[in-house]
């Protein structure tokens, strides 16, 4: 199966950091310096309104917050891989994110699941295995 | 302030499969019914608010429609954008200008035409998106359309509450059997368990069924004062309370944002406003784009606690002939047609004036319309009434 042509977003404001921290092969939480509230893309802290944080390297170990297996194919990327499941996946340090779910399914809310970085293009992209599951 | 407005007037064009109308011309097509509905000229005219959508996006959207209406001097003239929830907040805007004398006679409308290119429904609601943000990693994921992300609400629903798609399937089959009783329904045929569950699939655990009737056409509505709604050519259908509620979850641990839904917060203003308890409820008009959301709806707004939304469902109770509150009597989104947030509104004002034929409920006094935005990030409520505060 070949992610080589998934669809990247741009980075924006909020989430510069998190995606040059991408690009370079690291999966990076920003915490609060004020207060630890973990965040991914953040401008403002929402829970304390500071707006200084921290990189921190995270674990690349989480669980599936929710996850569905799409059967239909909205873009030429994923037309090879459909039936394809996509998720939010729960970073132990608490942050969420969207992620392709990749390997031997299922893929259950709770379950443990571990980062993998994909390049695609001049691009990356951090899509999620089940814990254990072998590449 | 009390809101003091009506809906005197409602206009449909379009609500086809088939045909292919530029969603402007739709829109001029609905407010000139509407209008005609009420009893009034096009000319008696004076505010005009205009939902965007992904077809009708162009930016001088409200100034070509007025032209195309032949509309001068207009008190007001906007468009709202809150994604499915854009109708209502159309015609809120519409209630408070009413209200604080900023125009008196102001058409809502909402327009789409998402089957323009082919049948095909997926390619209606999957267009590729260009994405920014951690919020485009949805597409790097590979959920395009509405289906896929109320795919993840649904399965976390069903995982955390320990319960199976036969929940999802009460909410299509009651619904559908309401559409069996609206001629102006897309899907009429009785569905069936078997015929649910046979369906295909789309993003698990949502089958087509699960999924709303997509058409092109347009809806409009005349807002005006209760006094002059009072001398219309229809029986006015009282706005009595209007709230949004979006709320701004944050994406990790401790918060649940594909399940907190906007009526936890509107619910309460709605009915502190009005002073009624949702007992007092005779109906629901919800927003069914997917299966899953009247389940939450029922439970955001305290009709029954979490989880227990599928008792509204039981045995038909929501359904024709059924023991509790009708909801969805048009057949919804699901088997009815998909017109965003225009849809439930629609069929309340033909439910509250005695107009729905076949499917009429009587003795309906309020009735609780809700529209959702986003992936749960808008939500409005209203409660109609047969008669004012
Ligand atoms: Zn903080």
């Amino acid at each position: 199966m070949s992610y080589d042509k998934l669809p990247v977003p741009d980075p924006d404001l909020a989430s510069a950091l998190f995606f040059a921290a991408l690009d370079a092969g690291q999966l990076e939480i920003q915490r609060c310096a004020r207060c630890g509230t973990p965040h991914l893309a953040v401008i403002l802290c929402d829970a304390c309104g500071g707006d200084v944080f921290l990189a921190e390297r995270a674990t690349g170990s989480g669980i599936i917050y929710s996850a569905t297996r799409c059967h239909t194919v909205h873009h030429p990327a994923f037309a090879d891989l459909a039936p394809f499941t996509g998720g939010i996946v729960e970073l132990s340090e608490g942050p969420r994110l969207f992620a392709p779910l990749i390997g031997p399914g299922p893929f259950a809310v709770g379950q443990a699941v571990t980062a993998e970085v994909l390049r695609v293009g001049d691009r990356k992209l951090v899509a999620f295995r089940r814990t254990g599951a072998t590449v | 302030m009390p809101l003091a407005a009506a809906i005197s007037g409602l206009g449909l064009a379009g609500l086809t499969r088939d045909t292919f109308v530029a969603p402007a011309e739709l829109a001029r097509q609905a407010v000139v019914a509407a209008a005609g509905d009420a009893g009034l000229p096009v000319g008696a005219i004076d505010g005009l608010i205009v939902c965007r959508t992904s077809a009708a996006n162009d930016a001088v959207l409200g100034l070509d429609l007025q032209r195309a209406l032949g509309l001068r001097d207009l008190r007001l003239n906007r468009i709202t954008l809150c994604e499915g929830a854009s109708a209502l907040a159309a015609i809120q805007l519409a209630a408070m200008a009413v209200t604080c004398g900023i125009a008196n006679t102001v058409a809502c409308v909402f327009a789409d035409a998402p089957l323009a290119r082919d049948k095909k429904t997926g390619a209606a609601f999957g267009r590729l998106k260009t994405s920014s943000g951690m919020e485009g990693l949805r597409y790097s994921a590979g959920l395009f359309g509405g289906a896929a992300t109320y795919a993840l609400s649904a399965a976390r629903y069903l995982a955390l509450h320990a319960l199976d798609e036969t929940v999802l399937a009460d909410v299509a089959i009651t619904t559908r059997r309401w559409a069996e009783l609206n001629p102006g329904a897309v899907h009429r045929k009785p569905l069936t368990l078997d015929a649910y569950l046979n369906a295909r699939m789309i993003a698990e655990p949502l089958r087509l069924f699960d999924c709303s009737a997509p058409v092109n056409g347009s809806v409009a509505v005349i807002v005006t004062s209760p006094a002059r709604a009072v001398d219309g050519a229809q029986p006015p259908v009282h706005i009595l309370a209007s709230a949004d509620g979006h709320p701004g979850v944050p994406d990790r641990a401790g918060h649940d944002r594909i399940l907190t839904h906007g009526g936890a917060i509107a619910g309460p203003a709605l009915f502190e406003a009005t002073d009624l308890r949702p007992q007092d409820i005779d109906m629901g008009q919800f927003y069914d784009a997917f299966s899953i959301l009247p389940l939450l709806t029922l439970e955001a707004y305290g009709f029954h606690p979490p989880s227990e939304g599928r008792l509204a469902y039981r045995d038909g109770a929501a359904g024709p002939g059924g023991s509790g509150m009708p909801i969805n009597t048009g057949g919804g989104h699901l088997s009815g047609y998909y017109l965003q947030g225009m849809t439930p509104v629609a069929e309340a004002v033909i439910q509250a004036r005695g107009q729905a034929g076949d499917r009429q409920v009587p003795g309906i006094r309020r009735i609780l319309v809700t529209n959702d935005g986003g992936r749960f990030d808008y939500h409005i409520g209203m409660i109609l009434g047969t008669t004012g505060g």
